[in-house]
């Protein structure tokens, strides 16, 4: 699945703005158009503007934002700049 | 310095500096930072000044595409770039140019996006470190060049980390976005079908 790397929320939400869609090169692509607006909101949720404050360029704010952590991913971390973030 | 497309956006919409100026300086990122092993590919760097030359008339004119208009990217080596090598970062495809532009590739160029090249990454996508790249190559994090970007998505990450490029399009079947999102500080979208 293609899918952006950026600086923030406000800069993937563009690049997402722009590739977003079906491709008719891809059979594995599906077609969401069809979907009804409620339920294409709860999929996308993480890029409505409502759920995230993109009105700050260089604020990411996931504020109201509800996310899920793999706990075993975080492992006891060795180097102290990773338990600053 | 600006760091994001928006905040970029903005300013070329005021006139601070023009996309020609911002891709000057992306370039030179670009040569500065090879250590990095970002990228597999450039293309000719007068043919992307052109397009951020006609970038700079939609500006000037007050006819920018939009927000992406004239913003610097890189591509996976994975996806298609119509006229650069797509070798997914392995020697079994040196050689294979792209005959056409990836879907993505081609709505991010629509939008008036300047695709720089093609970002290294672990062969095939068969790694989470980057320390598979193209010819043996190992992706260096520009946080500390002696750390691992995560991967597969390696020279995406290490990239636009590093502002050799605003944004780049990686892939992601089993984290391959997130996780060089992750080690380079950076946010990555997979998105779901559709």
């Amino acid at each position: 699945m293609n899918g952006p790397l950026c600086h923030s929320p406000g800069d993937l939400h563009e690049i997402f703005k722009a590739i977003a869609g079906e491709d008719a090169q891809d059979s594995n692509s599906v077609d969401f158009s069809s979907l009804n607006p409620e339920s294409y909101r709860d999929r996308s949720r993480v890029l409505d503007d409502s759920m995230i404050d993109l009105s700050e360029d260089n604020a990411p704010n996931l504020r109201g934002v509800t996310i899920g952590v793999v706990e075993e991913f975080q492992i006891e971390e060795r180097d102290p700049r990773n338990k600053a973030i | 310095m600006v760091k994001t497309i928006r905040e970029t956006h903005k300013h070329m919409l005021a006139g601070s500096f023009t996309p020609s100026d911002l891709l000057e300086t992306m370039w030179g990122n670009v040569e500065s930072k090879k250590f990095l092993n970002a990228f597999v590919t450039m293309r000719n760097y007068e043919d992307v000044q052109k397009e951020a030359e006609a970038a700079d008339a939609r500006f000037k004119e007050g006819t920018p595409l939009g927000a992406l208009d004239g913003i610097p990217i890189s591509i996976k080596d994975n996806i298609f770039v119509k006229g650069l090598q797509a070798s997914a970062a392995s020697q079994a495809l040196e050689g294979f140019i792209a005959p056409m532009h990836a879907t993505t590739t081609q709505r991010l160029v629509d939008h008036g996006c300047l695709v720089l090249g093609t970002a290294n990454m672990d062969e095939f996508g068969m790694g989470s470190y980057g320390q598979q790249g193209y010819k043996g190559t190992m992706v260096r994090n520009p946080i500390d060049p002696d750390y691992f970007p995560g991967g597969s998505s390696a020279g995406s990450a290490s990239s636009v980390k590093s502002y050799q490029a605003f944004a780049s399009i990686g892939t992601d079947t089993g984290g391959s976005i997130g996780q060089p999102s992750h080690c380079c500080g950076l946010f990555g979208l997979k998105p779901s079908f559709g």
